[in-house]
């Protein structure tokens, strides 16, 4: 009985307050297993059988002979504190918009393949991280769940789908676009690299921030 | 304190709960998810026999010695849930692939199609 107190307090303060809570998760591509990807050897693995075990890959490019395959898999979940701005400033518009603060956490995963000019694996690295993608605050409208940390560079286009728009664009963006055999993890910045030269600060696929 | 606390959950569920469904397709028709992948055979199937069956890729790409087509199809779908006190929005995204890598003669070396090809 004592236990249901506090929680049942807390339930009515946030009532109250009109506060909520908001879960916003992002997943992009199945999830990626870098134990298989670490299981081929090098100077012996090909090509036909590391697209046979894992698939297409995410982004591939070449140079002269040399070829590169991408793997990655993305998740993303942000976890908001919502507080009705009409309990703080009053009865009015205020009922209608909410103070978000959120906070972000990613696991993300990838696999780069290299292949030489016989198309025999050279080398291939993984890489895991999961550590917090960021924190911000927003007002918004009561009822939207969306996210507060911008998750935009995550959602970066496929090459595929961008194909040919890159030629119409600034002379450092198609120079340096990802289609001149570039391969690079999403959310990548500009500024950077094969993109040193880039105007102005954007996500990797030239979206502004 | 039960009563209440379950007044205080059926108040905000009855208030204005709602939930959220989209989906969208971004990409090339996948025709390559309903072929059987073992009628690809390395070393016979031509460039001219792929793109016959699968169609215009989405990428072409020139390498030193042959070419490769990249057929992409995006899915993604968004669910949300709105209960006031308690809210979710999960988003996902999935890519259905193909790639095949062509000598300089346009003979099939390598290729991948995603898992589920053929199943359809």
């Amino acid at each position: 009985m004592i236990g249901r107190l506090p929680l049942t307090l807390a339930a009515a303060l946030a009532a109250g307050l009109g506060a909520s809570c908001s879960v916003v998760e992002l997943r992009i591509d199945h999830d990626l297993d870098l134990a298989r990807c670490d299981g081929f050897e090098h100077g012996e693995a090909s090509l036909g059988e590391v697209l046979t075990a894992l698939g297409p890959p995410v982004e591939f490019g070449a140079r002269g002979g040399e070829i590169a395959l991408l793997y990655e898999s993305v998740r993303l979940k942000e976890s908001q504190l919502g507080l009705s701005l009409g309990a703080v400033l009053g009865a009015g518009a205020g009922d209608y918009f909410k103070f978000s603060y959120g906070r972000s956490g990613t696991d993300r995963k990838a696999a780069l393949f290299l292949f030489d000019e016989d198309h025999v694996l050279e080398t291939v690295n993984t890489l895991r991280f999961e550590e917090p993608f960021g924190r911000s605050g927003s007002v918004q409208m009561i009822v939207t769940v969306d996210e507060v940390v911008s998750m935009g560079g995550l959602r970066a286009s496929p090459d595929a789908f961008v194909d040919g728009r890159e030629l119409l664009r600034g002379i450092q963006w198609s120079q340096n676009s990802t289609h001149s055999a570039l391969v690079e993890l999403r959310g990548a910045r500009n500024r950077m690299g094969q993109h040193a030269l880039d105007p102005g600060w954007s996500w990797g696929d030239g979206t502004p921030d | 304190m039960r009563h209440l606390l379950t007044l205080a959950l059926a108040a905000a569920v009855s208030v204005g709960p709602g939930c959220i469904r989209n989906s969208a397709r971004r990409g090339i028709e996948p025709v390559w998810m309903e072929l059987d992948p073992a009628s690809f055979v390395v070393g016979t199937t031509t460039r001219a026999d792929v793109l016959d069956r699968v169609g215009v890729p989405s990428q072409v790409l020139a390498l030193e010695d042959g070419t490769a087509l990249y057929y992409l199809l995006e899915r993604s779908r968004a669910d949300g849930l709105i209960l006031l006190l308690y809210n979710q929005r999960v988003e996902s995204s999935y890519f259905d692939r193909a790639i095949f890598f062509f000598d300089d003669s346009g003979v099939l070396t390598e290729f991948a199609v995603s898992e589920g090809a053929g199943a359809r």
